[in-house]
């Protein structure tokens, strides 16, 4: 035995000791080989290279998306796509959601295996915003940026820089029964319907007439798992959030106690019923008929336009006709009467293999009108583009909800839609804990105030913020 | 380097051993391909994560040293303590009934008066072989509140129905019959493997000289049976604090955080909130409370013995 073969094991451990730790370090020092790849593309130190235009970008380009997005390219825009841009092979990749932005933050992390583009909701990509790892778009999305939906549009946008691009958006409506309406005596038109849903106060007392003249529930309100949709919608609609600009965290805040006091108004109430949303017995009372004993309908629901597609698709397609669209109730007289829940959009990774194909396919697909409206005809996915609202379909009349014209009542809340301090980086641990702080207070546990300190101190013990 | 090498071993060792690896080389080839593996995807994160416990990192970006920072948080972390309360509630609820069910039904098999033993011992382990989703999906159509089959039969019956996702303890309860269902047939086999080492002789010794089978079966086949039992109540203690899809699946964590366990908070810390750091120190906390409860439960063991 020389020392020759100490030498040699230690050599091997020293080696492997370097690659291992070599996994941890971040993704720049990591990467030598490609860094280039994210200045390339939208530096301005580089103006339109003379020679650049007559080349069509080309090359394989791989796509992170869930398959329902998948569906509606192919189904409508796809095949012009691959006319265009012949020389692009896509390949697509399906994850949830949720799942399509932890899979890219890994990436990134990793250095290595980011798509050349991908979409989620906004609910994600805005932790990935602030966390970094996003191409900057700044001057891609300039001539686009007037036209876009501006609440969702600063979801993208971080110190004056854009890092996604809007694809759809969920307005916020009022969806109601007509025939449910008209056994309560109550009108049952859209716009009488806007009037009797004006504000929350409003809302709550067309409920108790129904309840009182049908013995039907108003709308589904969990208890004991209730996510804090509603809660949020009436945040959102003031312009406030579980934080505010500061980036101070408000959760416990009067105006948020304020609210869920409001909310807790219709339970008081009892004029709710405590069906789970996206469970069978939450779908099974919009699709139920009015004398239906053992599945008592419900009379309304306050969600994003989206549901539109939904109920006339899957939840509810035996209510044809029934349906109709008025608008969300405002906080207070007079307030705003339009929030949003989920929509997503598009953004490229820092080391993108091929930048150039992925700006190309959402010029075609998301930033061309026609285009756009073509997806939403097949979809319902709400444009968040507003030049899109006045094609001719968004007045074509709706079968589905008794020949109404609803598009033009999506497109009025879209318009009107203020940003809101729900999204961001936190969005999933502050969202969650005001659900449990709304469940505490439903079930009775705590006073709102009392739940909401609790929430809001947990939020800030696991985030640091103040 | 003379100086370094005797620190790390005396000197004469380290040619022996070197020879004694180079002897077996192939051997070791052969099994090298764990120990690689191992050490990549299972040594390098866990000695990682000690660092990042000690860091403030987002999962982009520089990690910043924080000293114990993460660790003073955890006290005053009401969610944590709360998931680890639920740990300690599901395990008196599910571990148990879970193991004196799978010992019970072990004995009924092993005594050689079932027939079709292997039929019935694969149908109480195919549970185990579910897709734990699929069953978590079917038990939550079945506990549905107002049209879930088994609500539906308690009104027929006459009961009135049982809020079974919709109450703290209701959902406790649903989610051990849940693991119950799932893990009875994989603990049953392991006792049964058990059993088998027991010479027969014993119990029927027993039972010729006057013994009850059930007095031969808690005088006799329990005591024998310790260390099996023993290595599923570990098993089962660690697997209740560490109940992921179950949860995920069934209850969500709900109501009000009552069926949160210790890793999906740690899972929501890091990939919720970002906090690779605070996640880390959470996770060796969390281990190293199992760690003690686990050398408690050896403990007592050895003292009974």
């Amino acid at each position: 035995m020389s020392k020759n073969s100490v030498y040699k094991i230690m050599a091997v451990l020293m080696l492997a000791i370097l690659v291992l730790s070599a996994c941890g370090q971040s993704p720049t020092a990591d990467t030598p080989a490609q860094p280039a790849a994210p200045a390339a593309v939208d530096s301005p130190a580089q103006p339109a290279a003379p020679d650049a235009p007559a080349a069509k970008p080309s090359g394989k380009l791989v796509i992170w998306a869930q398959a329902a997005n998948q569906d509606v390219w192919e189904q409508t825009v796809l095949e012009g796509f691959k006319a265009e841009y012949p020389d692009i092979e896509i390949e697509f990749v399906n994850y949830s959601p949720p799942e399509v932005a932890n899979q890219v933050g890994l990436a990134i992390q990793g250095g290595t295996g980011v798509p050349d583009l991908a979409v989620t909701e906004y609910r994600s990509i805005t932790a990935l915003v602030e966390l970094g790892g996003l191409m900057d778009m700044t001057t891609f999305m300039e001539p686009y940026k007037s036209d876009m939906n501006a609440a969702m549009l600063a979801y993208c946008s971080k110190d004056g820089k854009t890092y996604c691009a809007p694809w759809d958006i969920g307005p916020v409506v009022t969806f109601y029964r007509r025939d449910i309406f008209e056994a309560a005596g109550l009108a049952s038109d859209p716009d009488s319907v806007s009037a009797l849903v004006a504000t929350y106060d409003d809302y709550l007392a067309t409920c108790k007439t129904i309840k009182a003249e049908t013995g039907l529930n108003c709308f589904a309100l969990n208890k004991a798992n209730n996510y804090g949709t509603m809660l949020e919608n009436m945040l959102w609609q003031q312009g406030l959030g579980y934080y505010d600009e500061t980036g101070k965290v408000t959760i416990d805040a009067p105006y948020v106690v304020a609210a869920m006091e409001k909310l807790g108004a219709f339970w008081q109430a009892d004029v709710v019923s405590d069906s789970l949303e996206w469970t069978d017995p939450w779908y099974a009372e919009m699709n139920a008929s009015i004398d239906n004993q053992d599945t008592p309908p419900v009379a309304s629901i306050v969600i994003a336009a989206w549901m539109g597609n939904f109920l006339k698709s899957w939840i509810a397609a035996d209510q044809a006709g029934n349906w109709g669209v008025a608008q969300m109730p405002a906080y207070t007289a007079g307030g705003v009467r339009a929030s949003n829940q989920g929509g997503s959009a598009y953004f490229i990774p820092e080391g993108s293999k091929n930048p150039d194909a992925a700006k190309a396919f959402i010029e075609y697909v998301n930033l061309n009108v026609d285009n756009q409206v073509a997806q939403f005809v097949y979809s319902d996915y709400f444009p968040a583009s507003q030049a899109t609202y006045s094609a001719p379909f968004f007045l074509e009349p709706d079968p589905y909800f008794g020949g109404q014209v609803t598009r033009t009542v999506f497109a009025e809340s879209a318009q009107n839609i203020p940003f809101g301090y729900i999204y961001g980086q936190y969005a999933v641990t502050m969202s969650g804990n005001a659900a449990t702080a709304l469940q505490n207070y439903a079930l009775g546990n705590m006073s709102a105030e009392q739940a909401l300190k609790e929430a809001a101190n947990a939020v800030r013990l696991e985030t640091g913020l103040p | 380097m003379d100086k370094e090498q005797t620190l790390l071993a005396p000197k004469s060792l380290i040619p022996s051993l070197w020879q004694e690896i180079k002897k077996s080389r192939w051997a070791y080839a052969f099994i090298s391909p764990f120990y690689i593996l191992f050490a990549v995807f299972g040594l390098y994160p866990m000695l990682l994560s000690i660092y990042l416990s000690f860091t403030r990192w987002k999962g982009v970006g520089p990690m910043e040293f924080a000293g114990w920072v993460n660790f003073s948080l955890i006290p005053q972390d009401k969610v944590f303590w709360q998931s680890m309360t639920n740990g300690v509630i599901l395990f008196f609820l599910y571990v148990p009934v879970m193991l004196f069910l799978a010992l019970a039904l072990a004995v009924i098999l092993n005594s050689g008066r079932v027939r079709g033993f292997r039929f019935f011992r694969t149908l109480i382990f195919l549970p185990f072989v579910t897709n734990m989703v699929a069953a978590g999906f079917a038990f939550r159509i079945l506990l549905e509140k107002q049209n879930g089959l088994i609500n539906v039969v308690m009104r027929y019956v006459g009961f009135s129905p049982i809020p079974w996702l919709e109450d703290i303890w209701w959902a406790r309860i649903s989610l051990s019959l849940l693991i119950i269902w799932a893990w009875l047939g994989y603990n049953m086999v392991i006792m049964l493997a058990g059993l088998q080492t027991i010479p027969r002789e014993l119990t029927e010794a027993a039972l010729v000289d006057g013994a009850s089978p059930i007095q031969a079966f808690f005088n006799i086949t329990v005591p024998l049976m310790r260390p099996v039992i023993l290595f599923c109540l570990i098993t089962s203690t660690i697997g209740s604090f560490g109940l992921f899809t179950e949860i995920s699946v069934l209850t969500g964590g709900g109501p009000v955080n009552a069926t949160i366990t210790p890793l999906i908070r740690i899972y929501g810390v890091a990939f919720g909130s970002y906090q690779f750091g605070y996640a880390s120190a959470l996770a060796y906390t969390f281990f190293a409370i199992i760690f003690v409860l686990t050398i408690i439960q050896f403990r007592l063991n050895r003292e009974q013995e």
